[in-house]
């Protein structure tokens, strides 16, 4: 830490009283590391002001007091060990954060797919738009527990659109999406496309040999069938027997007859 | 220099007449039809004899025992019918057991076995040419042959010299055997009796010796055909609406590609020069006629999975991953299935025909991207609203 301790941050901050601010800028003025220091404390405001976009109007400073404040505590922890302030940090409902650090590429997916497509995405920390993909993936790096500890402080409400943020496990997730459905069709057509198609069918094999003889020009009788002679001679009822009723009702040449058995006309030959 | 120059243009002038040449000849033999050159061989007054038969089919009022014999090397098998003929009112058979038909006048004209369109691939697949007259039923006849490309005897007409009415028909395969024999035995052209009267046991005098005959011999014959007797074995050997004609509703040519669209197999063209003549619809089945001008094999096409339990009795042949269930009645059966088609096969001539067609119909390789492909369909049928 600098000479001005925490009275560098607050005279950056603008929170010092006159007196206090005059004596810093004293020993800004004779004090090199400590010019240094408050000028990168400043630049990285004002970096992290122009990170957060546009904000709202009043919203304005809230980020900023937000997240300066993490910084200051990220620095006070820089130097002690960092994990046992993880737990107490974390929201106990994002599991992300208590994970082990080993592969966080992979737990990541599932814990912050949750986070991203759940309603309650607001509870990300809205500041770091556009940026919180760099942490993740620097998350092997010592100070990764604290810093996934501050995102998952619901401290922030701001709305957290962040294309950029999102792209990638979006797009895994169109990916995977299309790759389920593909599979899923291609498994659904295959199990429909197995079973024997369509109902189980017997031939009419009378009926068949008797169109064939209609047009291969033979008798278009079956052959055998044991059926009584009397009903052959019988005037049967038009659709029970049509070959009985016909000669009653000569049709005329070419005109269309009733089908005895698909009850549909039988038209002029060719 | 003189004799240099007319040298090269004699030369040119015979590249030019030797190019011309070429160019004639190249396009009479693109443009001439083969078939025409062929058909010359057939002897347009036997044609025009066939031809004319099928009207005097239509004119000629008949009666007469018909018969339809299929031979092959191990069995033979015959039918008979009595046969009435009444122009205008068409045509009554009855079978020696007793089972009727009825043919529409509109239809007579195919007793002969040929349309305009089998007529056309008769000529075009035989050459047609009459021979010396002989005798059939009593009766003198025009005898006309068809014969194939190296000349053997492949089918044969009798066609009466009085009437034209075609009085038997023969085919014969390339051993030299009648395969399939139809025609009349007996014939007589009185005017039968009117209408109304015609079962099987006729009234008229002129009947009864026809009738006679029919009982006395049909039935042992019908016994040595039995295979079409045996009706338990024949699944659908029943039922009164079987024993009348029926033709399906024709289908026209658009009709036919909007089918082939929607999935049905409809080849135009069958192993063995079958073509593709005829397509009718009935009752859910596709009645798909196809002929080479002598053989005719119809192919039934319905939507559906074989149900095998009911092909007992058939005889089953399994080649390439393809079951055939065949049978040899008086008629060729073959039945296969695939591609959620199940198809019959129906024909008067060999028995290999039938099989060999229905071996060849589609099966629809079950690849798995078919079967994606069907199952596809079928969900995409099963979702949609507009169906």
């Amino acid at each position: 830490m600098s000479c001005l301790g925490e009275r560098l941050t607050a005279l950056v901050d603008g929170e010092l009283g006159h007196d206090e601010r005059e004596r810093a800028h004293a020993h800004l003025a004779v004090c090199a590391r400590c010019r240094a220091e408050a000028a990168t404390l400043r630049s990285l405001k004002g970096r992290l002001r122009g990170l957060g976009g546009a904000p709202g109007p009043g919203a304005d400073d809230l980020p900023s007091d937000d997240f300066l404040t993490r910084l200051r505590a990220l620095g006070e922890t820089a130097a002690a060990p960092s994990e046992p302030a993880d737990p107490s940090e974390t929201s106990p409902g994002t599991p992300g954060s208590s994970r082990p650090s080993g592969d966080p590429d992979r737990f990541a997916f599932p814990g912050r797919s949750g986070e991203h497509t759940l309603p309650g995405r607001s509870g990300e920390p809205a500041p770091t738009r556009g940026r919180p993909a760099r942490p993740r993936r620097s998350s092997g790096r010592p100070s990764r527990p604290v810093r996934a500890a501050a995102f998952a402080a619901p401290r922030d409400t701001r709305p957290a659109g962040h294309p950029a943020a999102l792209a990638r496990p979006r797009r895994r997730f169109l990916v995977m999406g299309a790759a389920t459905l593909v599979l899923g069709l291609g498994t659904a057509s295959y199990a429909a496309g197995g079973g024997r198609p369509g109902p189980a069918v017997t031939p009419e094999f009378d009926r068949f040999a008797v169109e064939h003889a209609m047009t291969s020009g033979d008798a278009p009788v079956t052959g055998a069938d044991p059926r009584p002679l009397g009903r052959t001679g019988s005037t049967a009822s038009p659709g029970a027997s049509p070959g009985a009723d016909v000669p009653g009702a000569p049709t005329a040449r070419g005109g269309p007859v009733a089908s005895p058995v698909a009850s549909v006309p039988v038209p002029a030959g060719p | 220099m003189t004799a240099a120059s007319s040298a090269a243009r004699r030369r040119r002038r015979a590249v030019v007449t030797g190019g011309i040449a070429g160019a004639l000849a190249l396009v009479v033999a693109l443009t001439g039809d083969p078939v025409s050159a062929r058909r010359v061989r057939s002897d347009p007054a036997a044609v025009g004899l066939l031809r004319a038969a099928a009207d005097a089919a239509r004119r000629v009022p008949y009666e007469g025992l018909r018969i339809l014999t299929t031979r092959s090397r191990e069995r033979a098998a015959t039918s008979r019918v009595t046969v009435v003929h009444r122009p205008g009112e068409g045509i009554r058979y009855t079978s020696a057991s007793g089972t009727s038909g009825y043919r529409p006048e509109s239809a007579a004209g195919e007793t002969t076995g040929f349309t305009s369109e089998t007529l056309e691939l008769l000529t075009r697949n035989y050459t047609v040419v009459q021979v010396a007259d002989a005798a059939r039923c009593g009766r003198a006849a025009h005898v006309v042959e068809a014969r194939r490309a190296d000349g053997t005897l492949a089918g044969r007409f009798w066609l009466d010299v009085e009437t034209g009415l075609m009085l038997h028909r023969e085919l014969v395969d390339a051993s030299g055997r009648a395969v399939v024999s139809t025609g009349f035995t007996e014939i007589s052209f009185t005017v039968p009796a009117p209408a109304g009267d015609t079962g099987a046991g006729t009234s008229g005098g002129a009947d009864t010796g026809t009738s006679g005959g029919t009982d006395g011999p049909a039935r042992p014959l019908s016994r040595r055909g039995s295979s079409i007797g045996e009706a338990p074995e024949q699944p659908a050997a029943t039922g009164g609406d079987g024993t009348a004609a029926a033709a399906g509703e024709p289908v026209a040519d658009e009709a036919l590609d909007d089918l082939r669209a929607a999935g049905w197999p409809i080849p135009a063209l069958l192993p063995g020069g079958l073509t593709l003549h005829d397509v009718r619809r009935s009752d859910g089945a596709l009645h798909l006629g196809y002929s080479d001008g002598l053989a005719a094999v119809s192919v039934f096409v319905q939507r559906g999975a074989l149900d095998e339990g009911r092909m007992r009795g058939w005889a089953k042949s399994t080649r390439h991953g393809r079951t055939v269930y065949h049978r040899a009645d008086l008629r060729r059966w073959a039945v296969s299935a695939g591609d959620g088609f199940v198809y019959t096969v129906l024909t008067d001539g060999p028995a290999a025909t039938a099989e060999s067609v229905a071996r060849e119909l589609p099966d629809g390789s079950d690849s798995t991207w078919a079967r994606v492909g069907r199952g596809a369909r079928r969900l995409a049928d099963a979702v949609n609203p507009f169906d």
